[in-house]
């Protein structure tokens, strides 16, 4: 960024810097009885999905490639590998069969316009498969981020005025960088009632490893400055630090002072009081006081963060997920669908609801999913848009199907279809029942033809989900050793479709945001080599490290959602890493301000009180 | 390429192998038996777990030379073939599976408890999978699917 600084790419360092304001920010800050500026940095991390990065690619005597590769977005890598190579789309077929872990670093195009090339140069298929050191160097990261944040608070806790200058790690590529930038920004305006607002996005080029979208995709970067604080400002004014987050939290349809933009039906207060309760708050928050009263050299602390993150693309780009479903011989359905699945459950969420919609059971569908010859278009498994955009689309195929169906039923039943129900793969009206057998008989024998039908659907709103999280920690002064000794997160998903899925969603969020907070960064050289190599020496967290967990979910209905769902995959992950950090600055007496805090830096803050 | 003979779930066969293949190479390249994933090949993920004599070995950090006249087990050799084994069906159960790719070997070291330790503790749990990373679930309904195998396990022996 300095005048001098090698040039990475013509046109200097700075790719496109932002800037985004609502209200009067610099009158707020000026208004304001406090006035605080601090600044905080988090390193990049590597998304670390035990699969590596893979890909085969065939290219065949009609000229033809094909790509299997584990990706999120078969959809768009095809329109890149259409850009590189020239080849028309009839050309390219891109199937994702399925995916060992993705969390956004499996969107970019990172092996397979090599085994692309090299297939069309053979003649022969061509397989790449990262190894681990392969994939911490050159698959890609999390933004690492620096941050200066500036808030106006008045004596009573209200947060008047936020002023925000985050400057991004890109590396030495562009990738999604300008897309986290502006959604790190774009999601500053929603989760507090603060109506002046300003935040600055300058994201850079460096020459270490490309980062692009991961898990959270700016709000990570976003909310552990804003719930640090947060944290902070209670401490200055000697509040409860739940106080000033209940004081300053938006409530329900707020709208951003930005841009006017609807949070949706936002629950996050109902989730801090919830989660409140999970923990044991106040009685935690005695004990870290006791603790600290008696001078303890293992003090307790408890902290607590909160995040927010959107719910699909929309309104930034079209937020399709098409459908095609039909109706077999014997009354059993199989749909294509678009859609990736890495693990997270979005094609079992599909049949899930296309099996609640036809009455039909869970073994009675089956789908073909993520191949770009035979699935309508889908715009990827990002932006946490599995649940509410690509279930809402196997809703919507199945609405279809099932009128079709119903057609069929009041004949055979006699029935007037506003009495028929679909239920353990019958249609009944009052005593009478048909099979969905007998319905695809009918079709094939005196209609002549399969039940069948396609649907696109694509988002028209794009609700906020959040979440607030709470650690308690036990931490030895001496040596910097933290332990958590508990920790409760509560969301706000909308309604709770698939109770298991969602926790296991929650839990897995919560691993990946402790490592974010303690042990994981990438280690860059002075010359910006990457020199993180193998699990060991980055440590995720393991088993036995796991905490015990509390999770809860506010049952709530966003009623643009399918079934009153919205998202939870990407935020989950969001308040993990200030809840942490905020229960250890609380028993040291010094807010920590960068990732990740190791024993030496929780030592270090102690001795800095 | 040498000739080295592996006992693999109670079949020995035969397959060419370099003198500095690991047991994971051999078995994934030599034997077809690709049930058993490659994470890191340094030993730190456990996504390679095998049992070796009733131990929960990494197999990225053993030689296949080396084995001759041990038993091998991996992850097809755990059901029947025709039906899951009990560890298998609670990991389903218990929702302990989300992208799927470290748990061939969470079985295999959930495998090596249970059959040493048919009642472990949560910890015990725990610290057996230690050696096991996953990133998708936090671990949490993976501890408790090895609860419910060991359950499952124990209801088995007292109905058989």
């Amino acid at each position: 960024m300095k005048e001098d600084a090698y040039p990475i790419h013509e046109g200097g360092n700075i790719i496109m810097p932002s800037e985004t304001v609502g209200g009067d920010p610099d009158k707020a800050i000026k208004e304001a009885d406090h006035v605080i500026t601090r600044e905080y940095f988090m390193p990049a991390v590597n998304h670390c999905p035990i699969e590596t990065h893979a890909s085969i690619s065939e290219f065949d005597a009609t000229g033809k490639l094909t790509v299997w590769t584990p990706t999120q977005d078969a959809f768009g890598q095809r329109i890149n590998l259409h850009r590189i190579f020239g080849l028309p789309m009839s050309k390219i077929r891109v199937i994702s069969p399925v995916m060992g872990g993705g969390f956004g670093g499996k969107i970019d195009l990172v092996t397979e316009p090599v085994t692309a090339l090299l297939a069309m140069k053979t003649g022969r298929p061509v397989k790449i498969v990262y190894g681990r050191q392969e994939e911490f160097a050159s698959a890609r990261t999390r933004h690492a981020a620096k941050v200066k944040l500036t808030m106006g608070f008045m004596n009573d806790g209200t947060i008047t005025g936020a002023d925000e200058t985050m400057i991004l790690n890109a590396g030495a590529q562009t990738s999604a960088t300008m897309s986290v930038c502006w959604a790190a920004g774009g999601k500053f305006f929603k989760l507090l009632k603060t109506r002046n607002m300003r935040f600055k996005g300058i994201p850079v080029y460096t020459n270490t490893p490309v980062a692009s979208a991961m898990r959270g995709f700016g709000s990570p970067q976003q909310f552990f400055p804003v719930s640090s604080m947060i944290n902070e400002i209670a401490d200055i004014l000697g509040m409860d630090a739940s106080e000033v987050f209940l004081k300053n939290l938006a409530d329900p349809y707020e709208k951003a002072c930005c841009d006017g933009e609807s949070f949706g039906n936002f629950k996050l207060k109902d989730c801090v009081v919830r989660g409140k309760e999970l923990i044991g708050w106040d009685e935690a928050v005695k004990e870290m006081k006791e603790s600290a009263e008696r001078n303890d050299r293992v003090r307790i602390g408890v902290g607590m963060a909160c995040g927010s993150h959107g719910t699909s693309m929309f309104p930034f780009m079209p937020d399709v997920t098409g459908i095609t479903m039909k109706m077999n011989e014997d009354g059993t359905i199989v749909f294509t669908t678009g859609t990736s699945d890495m693990g997270n459950g979005s094609v079992t969420t599909q049949c899930m609801m296309i099996s609640e919609v036809l009455g039909i059971p869970l073994e009675n569908i089956t789908y073909i999913k993520t191949d770009t010859d035979a699935a309508m278009s889908d715009l990827g498994a990002y932006a946490s848009r599995g649940t509410y955009t690509s279930g809402h689309a196997a809703l919507k195929t199945a609405e279809i199907m099932r009128e079709k169906i119903a057609d069929i039923a009041v004949k055979l039943l006699e029935a007037d279809r506003n009495e028929l129900i679909f239920s353990e793969n019958k249609v009944r009206a009052g005593e009478k029942s048909v099979d969905m057998s007998q319905i695809a008989e009918y079709a094939r024998e005196t209609l002549q033809e399969d039940l069948s039908c396609s649907y696109m659907f694509h988002s028209t709103e794009g609700p906020m989900s959040s979440g607030a999280h709470f650690a308690k920690v036990s931490v030895d002064t001496e040596t910097g050793e933290v332990k958590i000794l508990d920790y409760a997160a509560v969301h706000d998903v909308g309604k709770v479709v698939n109770p298991m899925g969602v926790s296991g969603q929650l839990e897995g969020g919560i691993s990946m945001g402790l490592g974010y907070a303690l042990t994981e960064e990438m280690k860059i050289a002075e010359n910006g080599r990457c020199t993180s190599s193998n699990f060991k020496a980055y440590h995720m967290f393991n088993a036995a490290e796991m905490p015990p967990i509390k999770t809860d979910f506010i049952d709530s209905k966003e009623e643009t959602g399918p079934f009153g769902a919205k998202s939870v995959g990407e935020c989950a992950v969001v308040p993990v890493a200030p809840a942490v950090i905020n229960a250890i600055s609380n028993a040291v007496g010094c807010q920590i301000r960068r990732l990740p805090a190791r024993p030496e830096d929780v030592k270090c803050a102690f001795s800095q009180k | 390429m040498e000739i080295v003979k592996l006992n693999v779930n109670g079949v020995v066969r035969e397959t060419p192998v370099e003198n500095n293949w690991t047991l994971l190479r051999a078995l994934r390249e030599g034997l077809g038996l690709t049930g058993t994933k490659c994470g890191c090949e340094t030993g730190d993920c456990g996504a390679c777990m095998v049992i070796i004599d009733g131990e929960a070995v990494r197999s990225c950090l053993v030689r296949a030379v080396k084995l001759e006249g041990k038993e091998i087990r991996t992850i097809e050799g755990v059901g029947d073939g025709e039906h899951l084994s009990p560890i298998q069906e609670a990991f389903i159960e218990a929702g302990a599976v989300q992208c799927g790719f470290c748990i061939p070997g969470m079985i295999m070291s959930a495998k090596a408890l249970l059959d040493r330790n048919p009642n472990p503790t949560e910890d015990e749990v725990r610290t057996a999978i230690d050696h096991n990373l996953c990133r998708c679930t936090g671990y949490e309904n993976i501890v408790k699917a090895i609860l419910l195998a060991a359950e499952k396990l124990g209801k088995e022996r007292y109905d058989g």
